[in-house]
């Protein structure tokens, strides 16, 4: 009894942010638990997976790692569509990051076209916080930008020190649940990942299998 | 029919590509006499379209006022009676020799080439002699263009006028003979002055003062933009060339040894709307005799409207001088920055700065710092040159993958020629309108090839761009293994762009089972992963052997076969 009512969920989290600021390495410490310094610029988009028990539900987290240059943005009708909630990266030691979380975040709301664009849960991550100079963007700063933004949450972390990795995505994907429950009623396991892209393939699919046999006949 | 010639056809009737041409047609004389001029064009099914009737004609106009214009210039040193003179005399013996024996034939020729060399000396001394007198002229000019450097002195500013109105002006052809001859001139200080680069740059009248030449150091440059810690100098000098790793790709050399016979690159003056940084184009000689660097020559036709007009001043380089000029220019851009903060605010820099320490840091070459400057400076040339072309994440790996098998320079232009040669600039349009283009060939390509991993792969809900943007735009180098790159470019040198389409063919070939069992998006995407090698140095095997045997190469070995 108690393995069926652990259904599984699946659960789509877009990370968005400036260049270089360390969301690859914020997801790969996440899914491997390490850290390395040097990754390639991502182009396009990439993807990973993790598996966790939250509130006694497996979720199955797509976590969707995208392109930080400006000029991918028009992408994100491909990537961002079907998204449960998104979050923003900014470099802490880099205030340009910072100023630029404006942008992304109406990006989103103009690409992805979630349905409730004033409650869609977004979470804001300022990473390399081990950095600590002095002249790191302020927590005060970045809490007032969220609060401006219609009362978003923030979060400090940083993927070298390891530090509040975990609970920054245990809460994006917290939120992600409380929004599926609003919305979705209640699916098969993988209908619930299929219904959300547009299915005219499908049909496309059984023509193909179709028109030989047909032909066979005659 | 093979697969390459299915795929070449479908190249041309493509309604797609006749659409993505057609918005092209503005640049197609350009394109014409780019593809003429290089012949390893021919393995591109594409470059056919072009060769329209028109611009033969075109070209024949060209040929006749360059001939007329010639001749004007050359003529003057040396009375024309006296040249009709010895010319005459010298058909009349060869006419002669037509009817003697072999041997008195022989003679014949030797008389005409001693005529000739008698001919050409008398030339040479006449000029030399000219050029003593009209130096004392000269002095004053140079007088004045101390004084006040914002004026051009007289004999710069005839770069604007036609070619007819120089030939009136005498004084005129005299000074530019002395401008010829100024590199061989002894005095240091006139040669200083009178470098054909110096003069280009005051004939465009944007550059206020020349600088002295720098040499390309990254010194300054890295101590303030790259990470501290990558060590300078390579253990293994032999790795930095990547001949312990890597096979060369043969194909460069031999590229490189055709361009030697067509020194095409002109150093021109710009439009002032522009930023003011002179920049290369590519421009045909049309004359038979083969001109040297330096050379100065009045330009003969519009192809770039924007940029040259009739009678303006040009003069040839080599394109290792152009890179090195544009180097230069780069280097000016930032010494006017006078803070990082400043620099911050450039954000195409700023783009390049954070993506070149982390190309291809999962190899042990990449991890010194020559490597990551040459990558550097290519990308900062790339941003002067300025052909339309922006910069995106992805060209980095280009530029590295071509970095590490031949010199800077070459680098530099086979990169240029990858884009304008083999039309990849199609890739980088604003909004990746012309990537999109390229999935969709690739999709036809999937569907009709192989309907039931396209009709799969479309059921579950994959889009293209999922994975096609990362090929195309890197064109491969981000996502196939770095040692087996040399392959492709091998290939796509000598056949072109069906290898392109072939490759992918192949990887569907090989993933064609393990993609036809995936129930997800997120399998059938790592499936495509589960080609890429390990992207941090961590996690890459370190050392030949490692590279060699991998399991990733061997499958690559088959697709690229």
């Amino acid at each position: 009894m108690e393995k069926k009512k652990n259904k599984k969920v699946f659960l789509k989290v877009v990370i968005i942010g400036d260049s270089g600021v360390g969301k690859t390495s914020l997801i790969h410490r996440y899914t491997s638990t390490r850290f390395l310094q040097d990754f390639k610029p991502t182009i396009g988009a990439e993807f990973s997976n993790k598996e966790v028990v939250i509130n006694g539900k497996t979720v199955v987290a797509q976590i969707w790692d995208t392109a930080g240059q400006e000029r991918y943005q028009s992408l994100g009708i491909s990537f961002y569509r079907g998204a449960d909630c998104c979050g923003i990266v900014f470099d802490r030691s880099d205030h340009s990051s910072f100023e630029n979380l404006d942008t992304w975040k109406n990006a989103f709301l103009k690409h992805g076209a979630p349905k409730e664009e004033g409650t869609f849960p977004f979470l804001v991550i300022g990473n390399k916080s081990d950095l600590d100079d002095g002249s790191l963007v302020k927590e005060r700063d970045a809490q007032q930008w969220c609060a401006d933004n219609g009362n978003l949450e923030y979060i400090e972390t940083s993927a070298k020190d390891n530090t509040s990795v975990e609970e920054a995505f245990t809460k994006l994907i917290e939120k992600g649940m409380e929004r599926e429950k609003v919305n979705l009623v209640e699916l098969p396991d993988r209908m619930s990942q299929k219904n959300k892209t547009v299915n005219l393939q499908r049909d496309v699919a059984k023509d193909v299998n179709r028109k030989p046999q047909k032909k066979k006949c005659c | 029919m093979s697969t390459i010639d299915k795929i070449k056809s479908r190249r041309v009737t493509n309604r797609g590509l006749n659409k993505k041409y057609a918005n092209l047609a503005e640049h197609k004389v350009a394109r014409n006499t780019k593809i003429r001029s290089t012949e390893w064009h021919k393995g591109k099914s594409v470059s056919l379209k072009y060769k329209s009737r028109p611009f033969k004609s075109f070209n024949r106009k060209i040929n006749k006022l360059s001939k007329s214009i010639r001749n004007s210039v050359r003529a003057i040193p040396i009375k024309k009676n006296n040249l009709q003179e010895r010319r005459s005399s010298v058909q009349a013996v060869s006419r002669n020799s037509i009817n003697l024996n072999k041997e008195d034939n022989r003679k014949g020729h030797e008389e005409i080439e001693a005529m000739e060399t008698h001919y050409m000396t008398a030339k040479n001394n006449n000029l030399t002699d000219k050029i003593h007198k009209s130096k004392s002229k000269l002095d004053h000019n140079e007088d004045k263009l101390e004084k006040n450097p914002f004026k051009p002195a007289k004999f710069i500013s005839f770069g604007n006028l036609s070619p007819k109105r120089i030939y009136k002006d005498k004084g005129a052809i005299e000074r530019r003979a002395v401008l010829l001859q100024a590199q061989t001139a002894e005095d240091d200080e006139k040669r200083n002055k009178f470098t054909p680069l110096n003069i280009a740059r005051r004939v465009s009248t944007i550059h206020e003062s020349p600088p002295g030449k720098r040499k390309c150091d990254l010194d300054d440059l890295s101590s303030r933009m790259l990470p501290k810690n990558i060590p300078n100098t390579t253990r293994d000098h032999q790795m930095a060339n990547g001949k312990k790793y890597f096979s060369r790709v043969k194909s460069f050399e031999a590229y490189f040894n055709k361009i030697k016979k067509q020194k095409i690159m002109t150093y021109t003056k710009i439009s002032a709307s522009e930023r003011p940084i002179s920049k290369a184009l590519l421009f045909k000689i049309i004359s038979n005799r083969q001109k040297q660097e330096g050379d100065l020559i009045f330009c003969k036709c519009e192809k770039h409207p924007e940029i040259f007009q009739r009678g303006d001043l040009m003069m040839y380089f080599s394109r290792k001088r152009v890179y090195d000029e544009l180097l230069s220019c780069a280097y000016k851009t930032f010494d006017t920055y006078k803070s990082i903060d400043d620099l911050e605010k450039n954000k195409r820099v700023m783009d390049i700065v954070k993506d070149v320490p982390r190309t291809f840091s999962n190899y042990e070459i990449f991890n010194y710092h020559e490597m990551i400057a040459k990558v550097f400076r290519i990308l900062l040339v790339f941003l002067e040159y300025k052909n339309g072309v922006e910069y995106y994440q992805g060209m980095n790996c280009i530029v590295g993958a071509l970095a590490i098998h031949t010199e800077e320079s070459k680098a530099f232009w086979l990169f240029i020629d990858l884009l304008e040669g083999y039309n990849l600039d199609d890739a980088y349009k604003p909004n990746l309108e012309g990537c999109a283009l390229f999935t969709n060939e690739i999709q036809q390509m999937v569907s009709k090839k192989f309907k039931k991993v396209h009709a799969h792969i479309t059921s579950i809900g994959i889009s293209y761009e999922m994975f096609c943007v990362n090929w195309v735009i890197s064109f491969f180098c981000s996502y196939m293994p770095l040692h087996m790159i040399p392959i492709f470019f091998e290939n796509f040198h000598k056949k072109g762009w069906p290898v392109f389409y072939k490759v992918i063919s192949n990887i569907f070939k090989t993933l064609e089972k393990s993609l036809l069992k995936c129930q997800d998006i997120c399998e059938v995407l790592e499936v495509f992963k589960s080609l890429k090698y390990p992207d941090t140095s961590d996690l890459a095997p370190s050392g030949s052997k490692l590279y060699k045997n991998c399991r990733i190469t061997k499958k690559w070995k088959a697709i690229l076969k």
